[in-house]
């Protein structure tokens, strides 16, 4: 594809080709019938042209030379456009260094290579398992996807890259019932390479029964007080903290807004015990569900120290934030699709590992919860953050609890990094199956150790 | 070629693209097949911190191959249209139903006759280029920053044109063009000490002569400045009043997911054999109509080829009936209620199209005054359970209300419940509709939610 690309007529402002060549393929399995199989092609050249400060965007999904000179007209029209009703002091691009030649991920075997039927018969031998699993399970699911992606980028200033990248997903959900009260849980994992990487801490089986298992509790399990708690954090419950309520923050677009991040580079944010970090690259485990080696604006990615030893130091850039802040990019400009804008996005963003035991945390806490089953969340600029768990394990005089039912956590994501006195000695990415979600999706993982802290816990009498 | 003309001109292009689609299935073996055909030509643009920061241009195409062979269905995307491109989507599809298991549900919908909508397309849209676009969002930028330099302004301004078809092996054979606009910021009102609450004000138009962009910048100026200076507020179990939008987000997030037939069918509905019960207060009545003149989700068809049509889902609290598109009515002896979305991209979901929420007769006065000192709810940040209709979440752009007004922004408060047993506890319904999208609803009072403050 470069020939094309490298055919094309630029005009003397900096513009960025990206042809994007994307297989996502589905299975659903549901009740015992396969409700979806599906192949999506979605390929196309995405254009940006950057004029006076101003950027102009442009795509097609018709690929040949003409189509895509085309597109590139457009986009030029379009940053004119922009440019002429722009105001604001000027912008420049961060030069940095930029990526040549091949960019692979690695895998033990490549999902392409593997055919689909094996992965739709997967499916379907473990949704057939859950109601033997379970006498109350009343609904199973099972899904596998996939995304294939091949990248050619090409700009004006220099890079030129060749990317090939996989990334696995499977889950499974169940719905157990007990006297007309519903539950569910889905067990999900995500990662980038083959399906050595995908199951490497849980087997589909493993997975199967533990998602039996936790619904089929939470029928009987009770709901928590609400209230401020000494908390333990799993390593997912932790990622989601992380992305959601610090990462988003720190994102260079985010600062220049007005995130509760601005203008505190160099201050306390966080305990002593943090030290915060988002990367292109799977560090301390392999397989991270967000490695990206290059960014979409051809710069390759690095591990960015976002707070370091409770100290913020740093933001993730794209080149033109990276210009305004007079730094090095970081590789964080992302695209999800060819006809997307890039934008800056988190990759991998996780805490490093401490030196306590879980065990030890566990029996150092008088009265507090362990929180696990991260599902989902949102925080605001102003770092107020919620997010919904799946479990919560109640701790009375260093002794863990029952199952209760999840709930909703909030506080102010620096206050709770702030409150943070124990960081565990062990390391998990368990994020790997979600995307983020900023106008466009992304592949992103997240994760680290146990840690304790302070939080606000939602609670319920119950209906 | 007029631009309307153009618009046409692709539709008769994916009426073609679907007929060449669909013979090279049948000739491929499928016993059946289906095609449907998406192309939109879009113009836009975006705020970002503060400035306007691109203008985009873009068409797409995106061609949805289902085939069905011995029961087994096998479906295929792809966004070209030359002969090698589909003829490889159509072999992809065929290859993955070999794959996959036989469903007697398998299969498509028989045509039925379309009823036509109107306000679906207005011409002045496509007269809208890259110039207006990058005008637009400077006037909303100026205008709110205009109001209050502490705001920040984030947004975007958009004009999309779309012709979409859809035929299948039973004589389906549909097409239609559209188009409409969406305008709006978000964004947040930061002072030297404080971030105040994210918030948004957004529109979604079928008619040019919509674009009220300085009542939107106007609008969203001043909610985000009166998100400043949060305080917390008081826990206590009782009466909260919910704005359209946290109704919207907790309430009608559940009643659409237990009247979904394909949930009901899979155990997951709370409401599963409640078809003709009281299931809600009295004072609750919905309709979902994607005939509605001009609505924003209205459309020609569904994403099979039928027809929608007015449904009631709940009439005084009693529900009127379960959601279904071509293969969950097979399975349940049903027929399809034009409830198949969707795009090309994708084999059909199920989903509502445009959603009333039936106005009460109480003032929107008279409803904060029946909270006493409580909490008015802006929106839920947080998780419906759509199962067990358990949730709980941040109430975010939301207030503490005493003595019948909002009395000020709170901060990290938190609201639990169970949405299917508060629907019960419903206390009043406002008479004032808000909305700016598919989605229109009043204030609702409801007795017996969970507030805890932070």
């Amino acid at each position: 594809m470069f020939d094309v690309l490298e055919g094309v007529r630029l005009g003397d402002d900096y513009t960025e080709l990206r042809w994007h060549d994307r297989t996502a393929r589905r299975v659903l399995v549901e009740n015992g019938k396969i409700e979806t199989v599906r192949s999506q092609r979605h390929c196309g050249v995405g254009v940006r042209v950057f004029h006076k400060g101003a950027w102009g965007f442009a795509s097609t999904s018709l690929l040949d030379p003409a189509s895509v000179q085309a597109a590139v007209a457009r986009a030029e029209t379009a940053a004119k456009a922009a440019a002429k009703v722009r105001t604001g002091e000027a912008k420049t691009l961060a030069t940095g260094t930029l990526g040549q030649g091949d960019f692979v991920t690695e895998a033990h075997r490549r999902v392409s290579e593997l055919p689909f039927g094996e992965k739709i018969d997967l499916c379907v031998r473990i949704e057939n398992s859950l109601k033997q699993l379970g006498q109350r399970v009343t609904s199973g699911a099972t899904g596998y996807t996939e995304l294939i992606d091949e990248k050619f980028i090409l700009t004006s200033d220099g890079a030129r890259v060749h990317l090939v990248d996989e990334k696995p997903e499977f889950r499974v959900n169940v719905v157990s019932q007990l006297e007309g009260d519903l539950q569910s849980h889905t067990e999900a994992s995500g990662h980038t390479g083959g399906l050595t990487e995908l199951f490497a801490r849980m087997s589909p089986e493993e997975m199967a029964e533990r998602a039996v298992k936790m619904s089929t509790d939470l029928l009987r399990a009770g709901y928590v007080d609400g209230g401020k708690v000494q908390a333990i954090l799993t390593p997912a419950v932790l990622g989601l903290l992380v992305h959601e309520a610090i990462g988003h923050t720190v994102e260079a677009d985010f600062v220049l807004s007005g995130s509760a991040a601005a203008g505190k580079l160099g201050q306390k944010v966080a305990s002593d015990l943090v030290t915060l970090c988002d990367s292109g690259h799977s560090e301390h485990q392999p397989g991270a569900g967000g490695v990206v080696l290059v960014d979409d604006e051809g710069v390759p990615t690095q591990k960015t120290t976002i707070i370091e030893r409770g100290v913020l130091k740093g933001y993730l850039h794209n080149r033109e934030t990276a210009a305004k802040f007079g730094v090095e990019p970081t590789g964080n400009a992302r695209a999800f699709e060819y006809d997307d804008v890039p934008l800056i996005r988190m990759r991998n963003t996780y805490i490093e590992p401490g030196e306590t035991k879980l065990e030890e945390m566990i029996a150092d806490t008088k009265d507090g919860v362990l929180l696990a089953g991260a599902k989902n969340g949102q925080a605001d600029a102003n770092a107020e953050f919620m997010f919904v768990v799946g479990e919560v394990y109640p701790i009375k005089n260093g002794k863990l609890g029952p199952l209760h039912r999840g709930t909703t956590i909030t506080g102010d994501a620096f206050e709770v990094l702030g409150s943070v006195d124990r960081v565990g000695d062990q390391f998990e990415w368990d994020l790997g199956s979600g995307y983020c979600g900023k106008g466009q999706q992304a592949k992103v993982d997240a994760g680290g150790p146990h840690v304790r802290c302070e939080l606000t816990l939602a609670g319920q009498e119950g209906a | 070629m007029s631009k309307t003309t153009k618009l046409e001109a692709k539709r008769a292009q994916l009426d073609d693209t679907c007929a060449k689609a669909l013979q090279l299935a049948l000739d491929g073996g499928a016993e059946g097949a289906e095609v449907c055909a998406d192309y939109a030509d879009e113009v836009s643009s975006s705020i970002e911190q503060n400035e306007l920061s691109a203008v985009s241009a873009a068409e797409h195409y995106a061609f949805g191959i289902t085939v069905l062979r011995e029961g087994r269905v096998g479906f295929s995307y792809v966004n070209r249209f030359d002969d090698a491109s589909l003829r490889a989507a159509v072999d992809d599809a065929l290859a993955i139903a070999a794959a996959s298991g036989a469903d007697e549900a398998n299969g498509f919908v028989s045509p039925e006759p379309l009823t036509e909508v109107d306000g679906l397309h207005d011409p002045a849209f496509l007269a809208l280029g890259p110039d207006d676009a990058a005008e637009a969002a400077a006037e909303m930028l100026a205008t709110a920053k205009g109001v209050d330099r502490r705001v920040s302004v984030d947004g975007a301004y958009g004009v999309t044109a779309t012709a979409s078809a859809v035929h299948n092996s039973l004589g389906v054979k549909t097409s239609g063009i559209e188009s409409y606009g969406s305008f709006g910021l978000y964004g947040m009102a930061v002072t030297d000490d404080e971030v105040g609450a994210f918030d948004h004000e957004y529109r979604g138009i079928r008619e040019a002569k919509g674009f009220a962009l300085e009542e939107v910048a106007l609008a969203f100026a001043e909610k985000v400045l009166a998100h400043l200076g949060p305080k917390a507020a008081q826990s206590y179990k009782g009466k909260v009043v919910f704005s359209s939008d946290a109704f919207e987000g907790i309430f009608l997030s559940a009643i659409y997911d237990a009247i979904d037939g394909d949930r009901v069918l899979k155990g997951k509905s709370k409401w599963g054999d409640k078809i003709g019960a009281q299931v809600a207060s009295p004072l609750i009545s919905i309709v979902d109509d994607g005939t509605k003149k001009g609505g924003i989700g209205s459309s020609h068809f569904d994403r099979e080829g039928l027809p929608h049509r007015r449904f009631s889902v709940l009439d005084q609290g009693v529900l009127g009936g379960f959601m279904y598109d071509g293969k969950t009515a097979r399975r349940a002896g049903q027929k399809s209620t034009g409830h198949a979305s969707g795009s090309a991209r994708g084999t059909p979901g199920i989903g509502g199209t445009n959603i009333d929420v039936l106005p009460g007769t109480t003032s929107e006065k008279e409803l904060l005054d029946m909270v006493g000192d409580g909490l008015f709810v802006g929106r839920l940040a947080g998780n419906v359970d759509g199962t067990s209709g358990d949730f709980s979440g941040v109430a975010k752009n939301s207030f503490w209300v005493s003595g019948g007004k909002r009395q000020h922004p709170v901060k990290e408060t938190l609201i639990a419940g169970n949405a299917f047993a508060l629907l019960d506890k419903v206390v009043a319904v406002g008479d004032t509709l808000h909305g700016d999208f598919a989605t229109k609803s009043p204030w609702v009072v409801i007795d017996g939610v969970d507030v805890t403050a932070g």
